[in-house]
């Protein structure tokens, strides 16, 4: 029988320590699911969190039709997308365009967005690196975002991707795709 | 095979997929060196990603679940605290005793000590308490379920569990809700794009219930029924006064429908 659901038994028995194993055993994978989703270490933590509670109150009624892993991954990725939601709400409503005119002490001027692109090469170390990756993961739409980090970051197979997504296959295949190749393209200048 | 059919197998090429279109790739590649450097730079970019920095778990985060379990695993979490660095195990009838003695002192303290006025206050109380229900002690909840029938078992036992109380059972509704699904308006190839929106009417089956849940239950109560719908499931947010007094419940009245 799958180790996984040996300790959800022992935790429906009543032993609280089953679950403790199940959260230290998921736990690096969905801190990190939830990490490069939502691009910010304490959000992540917040939501990875969230997911074992959610998870703890859900374990008798969860049905075994896919792995624990799958459907605690589908947990966390769809936590991360509320979270993300509401984050767009927020922005918006600070949102400033890039095209409204700058106040600045010699008068209003146009903003301007600096290319970082042709010495980017030469100035990067690996922090910044890093966060350029974040960024353009974090500009992905939705939908191709989650397929991208749990396919080429976390290493995730195809079907185990279309279960936790709840999409069909040839979907995770043409969004991963489409996924790379933005990122193929927002990352030229690093790699 | 031109060049913008081939980029789009880039990704399939290097999963080793399709072993046909995989060779048509493979030749594209030999003699087309645009389409190369694309593979070039799409196998650079995945093994970034895949190089990316795995960060490590916070050391509290097991403890950060712990506390967010509230309030059952906690006080589990109390009691072990409470008693297991003890060696010796205290007879239950000491416990009770010496519990019972307390209570009983703590009793005739606050009736022995209680000043009068305070009456007046308990009065003045029960007066601005309303004789109905108020609308901010109620809350709508909708939960959309992906399995009816399982649902209606568990949530007695949900509000069982946080000693909450039934008022009204689960009471089957059918109800017709509309839902827009989109119609070809010529069946042409060039006209395809053209779609008409038309609303049609989709049964569903949904029941309604009511029951009191205890206001220090209630976020408890909220967490459960999270768990009992899927986690792509929408719900309505329960309300609670400020105002109302702690020993008052919240009324839930609570939809529970088939998804559309």
């Amino acid at each position: 029988m799958n180790e996984d659901f040996i300790l959800i038994d022992r935790f429906l028995a009543g032993d609280g320590k089953a679950f403790d194993e199940l959260v230290i055993k998921h736990q690096q994978k969905v801190f990190n699911i939830a990490y490069r989703m939502l691009g910010d270490y304490h959000d992540a933590n917040d939501i990875a969190q969230d997911a074992y509670v959610k998870v703890y109150y859900a374990l008798r009624t969860f049905r075994r039709d896919a792995s624990f892993s799958t459907y605690l991954y589908r947990v966390v990725v769809n936590l991360c997308k509320n979270r993300l939601k509401s984050r767009g709400r927020e922005r918006k409503r600070i949102a400033v365009s890039l095209n409204d005119p700058m106040e600045t002490e010699e008068g209003i001027e146009q903003r301007e967005i600096k290319s970082t692109a042709p010495c980017a090469r030469e100035i990067l170390d690996a922090k910044e690196k890093e966060k350029l990756i974040r960024e353009a993961i974090g500009s992905l739409e939705d939908g191709f975002r989650e397929v991208v980090i749990l396919r080429d970051i976390e290493g995730l197979s195809y079907e185990e991707i279309a279960q936790i997504i709840n999409i069909d296959l040839g979907t995770v295949k043409s969004r991963l795709h489409r996924a790379r190749m933005t990122l193929k393209d927002k990352l030229k200048g690093i790699i | 095979m031109d060049c913008k059919e081939v980029r789009n197998l880039l990704s399939a090429y290097l999963e080793n997929e399709d072993f046909a279109q995989r060779k048509i790739v493979s030749e594209h590649l030999k003699t087309c060196r645009n389409c190369a450097g694309e593979l070039e730079e799409l196998k650079a970019t995945i093994s970034t990603l895949a190089g990316v920095e795995k960060l490590e778990v916070p050391s509290d985060f097991l403890e950060g679940v712990h506390r967010k379990i509230k309030p059952e695993h906690q006080i589990n979490e109390v009691w072990k605290k409470l008693f297991c660095p003890l060696h010796i195990k205290l007879p239950l009838e000491a416990v009770a005793v010496a519990a019972t003695v307390f209570l009983v002192l703590t009793i005739y303290n606050q009736i022995a000590l209680q000043p009068k006025p305070q009456r007046v206050a308990l009065k003045s109380e029960l007066a601005k308490a309303p004789l109905i229900a108020s609308p901010e002690r109620e809350a709508t909840i909708t939960l959309v379920s992906d399995d009816i029938e399982r649902d209606l078992k568990l949530l007695p036992l949900l509000v069982n569990e946080v000693g909450g109380k039934i008022v009204e059972p689960p009471k089957e509704a059918f109800v017709k809700k509309e839902k827009f699904v989109e119609k070809k308006l010529l069946p042409q190839a060039e006209m395809a794009d053209r779609m008409e929106r038309k609303a049609v009417s989709v049964p569903t089956r949904s029941f309604d219930m009511t029951f009191q849940i205890p206001q220090d239950k209630m976020s408890i109560f909220m967490y459960k029924l999270e768990a009992i719908a899927p986690p792509e499931a929408e719900y309505g947010r329960a309300l609670k006064s400020k105002e109302l007094p702690k020993s008052e419940p919240v009324i839930i009245h609570l939809k529970l429908n088939s998804p559309q």
